[in-house]
């Protein structure tokens, strides 16, 4: 965890570069005083991180069997566990389910269709042979699609599923399968836990808006969602992990859910004012942040260097750290990744001592 | 409360199981039943417009107040037959080839219908000739065009092309939405108009065909 140690030139040394990662190149790894995994524990777990990492320090974990059994797959087209079809997009490097034909129409109805499955015997210790994981970095798995709207939506196609969430007579077995799906994924994460005992970190997805708003009122938030949430991050954060989210769209107005649903760390989409956020709620949850547009290829290496400074100062007040976001990735200049380095390293020294 | 603010006030709740009665009732009143379908019906998803766009209701809301309307548009729909066609016209709505969201799409789709236009929904994943094939009916006068990926901009550029080299380009107008569209390229590659909300989209569609 987070202790003194003056900052010496030899740092800035690079010693590795990490595989790409999203839309992140892959980042150059530094003589660093502690490991990126020991920053980032400190930085979550103390609110004292050494300096200001990249959200590509921590790696992504992959694994086949979750992607193709409750993901979208990888690739290519696949049925999931449920029967549901996903269909790939190659220019978009994704999948998605052909809206038109839903499984569900009537959430009541979810026992006859949704089976929920016994996730214990899909193989898991096997893949986790051949993912040999490297105990200076933090690990992260991803739940994409998660266990609740997106998951709804996957069942219901978007507008049946939306008007469910507001529908008496639907909201009650909304929550029974939620609670069902919610019971799924402590169960997947019993298994993590148990195959990768160097896994530090677990993402959630479930999108919540679109580029203007939110699909959902605050309450629809916390009556339907948020206890679950706080079910599946409780039980993370028992075993001793940290639960992040990821969840599309400009939903700057349900941070409040997204921190009371227990979650870590939130990597808002940039249409979400992230100062105001970060000045609101910095204390409470980590933000993936980016740093304000420049153009790498016409701006110079002083004002890349000035405009990084001007970055961590910004996002650097004490108790409330942050790690920087994919949608930084235009900034992954060697001076302004540097800079950050260095001048985060230094400033960190002086907040936390 | 007079029996058309009743009916505004039920479709603005989205309660589809009183509209139906209360358009009855209004109708048993001898009220005229263009107005039933402009007040208390057209009116009222205006409202509901409004404070979609101004984040006061969601998504949810918004379509349960569509489908309060569809109900009582269809108990309407009798006595609507003997003043003639109503509709201000019709709109086609689809979202780009190679594209597979329909969000977007769809709310559009209920907000230009619950505006008074008579809605083809062309679904998604939609060809520009599509597009050009279903604008070629003279009823057409809003065609609406989706896309969500930015990855298929270049496909709503195509059909936006094909629409304006139609032979009764003069007859409809052109609308382009979805998340990665702005007003710049909806400039640059020919369309008549973007919004960023399918409440916007509803009142613009309107302004173009009743001015």
């Amino acid at each position: 965890m987070y202790r003194k140690i003056p900052f010496t030139r030899s740092e800035l040394e690079i010693i590795a570069t990490t595989p790409a990662r999203g839309n992140h190149k892959g980042l150059d790894i530094r003589n660093t005083p502690v490991t990126p995994r020991e920053n980032l524990d400190a930085l979550y777990y103390e609110k004292k991180p050494f300096w200001m990492p990249w959200y590509s320090e921590a790696r992504g974990l992959g694994s086949k069997i979750y992607n193709e059994k409750l993901g979208r797959g990888q690739g290519q087209d696949i049925t999931d566990v449920f029967g549901i079809e996903w269909e790939f997009i190659e220019s978009a490097g994704g999948a998605i389910v052909r809206p038109g034909s839903p499984h569900l129409e009537d959430v009541n109805d979810w026992k006859d269709v949704i089976k929920i499955p016994d996730v214990s015997d899909w193989g898991w210790e096997e893949e986790a042979r051949g993912n040999v994981l490297d105990p200076r970095f933090t690990h992260e798995f991803t739940f994409i699609n998660g266990f609740w709207f997106e998951r709804l939506i996957s069942f219901m196609d978007f507008m049946e599923a939306a008007v469910a969430l507001i529908d008496e007579d639907q909201q009650d077995a909304i929550k029974e399968l939620f609670e069902a799906t919610t019971e799924m994924g402590c169960r997947i994460v019993d298994k993590l836990c148990e195959v990768y005992p160097l896994m530090d970190s677990i993402n959630i997805h479930d999108d919540w808006g679109s580029q203007a708003a939110p699909f959902f009122s605050q309450e629809v938030a916390y009556e339907l969602f948020v206890p679950f949430m706080k079910k599946i991050t409780d039980y993370i954060h028992s075993k001793g992990r940290i639960a992040t989210l990821h969840s599309c769209g400009h939903t700057e107005d349900r941070v409040q859910a997204y921190i009371d649903g227990g979650f870590d760390m939130w990597g808002p989409q940039p249409m979400n004012h992230i100062h105001d956020l970060y000045e609101k709620y910095g204390d409470r949850i980590v933000f993936a942040v980016w740093p304000d547009k420049f153009d790498p290829e016409t701006t110079s290496e002083e004002e890349q260097r000035r405009l990084a400074r001007k970055f961590v100062d910004d996002f650097s007040q004490p108790g409330k750290p942050v790690v920087i976001s994919y949608n930084g990735a235009f900034a992954m200049t060697p001076a302004f990744c540097e800079e950050v380095y260095e001048y985060s390293r230094k400033k960190y020294l002086e907040i936390n001592g | 409360m007079s029996k058309l603010e009743e009916i505004a006030s039920a479709v603005e709740r989205g309660k589809a199981k009183l509209v139906p009665g209360l358009v009855e009732e209004a109708l048993g009143e001898g009220i005229d039943p263009l107005e039933i379908l402009n007040k208390g019906m057209i009116d009222a998803m205006s409202v509901v417009g409004e404070k979609f766009k101004n984040n006061e209701i969601f998504v949810p809301e918004m379509l349960v107040a569509a489908r309060a309307m569809k109900k009582g548009v269809e108990v309407l729909k009798p006595s609507l037959a003997s003043v003639g066609d109503v509709s201000i016209g019709k709109a086609v709505i689809g979202t780009v080839q190679g594209d597979l969201h329909d969000i977007g799409k769809n709310l559009v789709c209920l907000m230009i219908e619950s505006a008074g236009f008579e809605v083809e929904d062309l679904g998604v994943d939609v060809p520009a000739e599509r597009f050009v094939e279903a604008a070629a009916d003279p009823a057409v006068k809003i065609v609406g065009v989706s896309a969500l990926l930015t990855t298929t901009m270049p496909a709503m550029k195509n059909t936006v092309a094909a629409l304006n080299a139609a032979p009764n380009r003069a007859d409809f107008k052109v609308m382009v939405g979805g998340a990665p569209i702005t007003q710049e390229f909806a400039d640059e590659i020919g369309a008549d108009a973007y919004t960023t909300d399918a409440a916007s989209a509803a009142s613009v569609a309107k302004a173009f065909v009743v001015g």
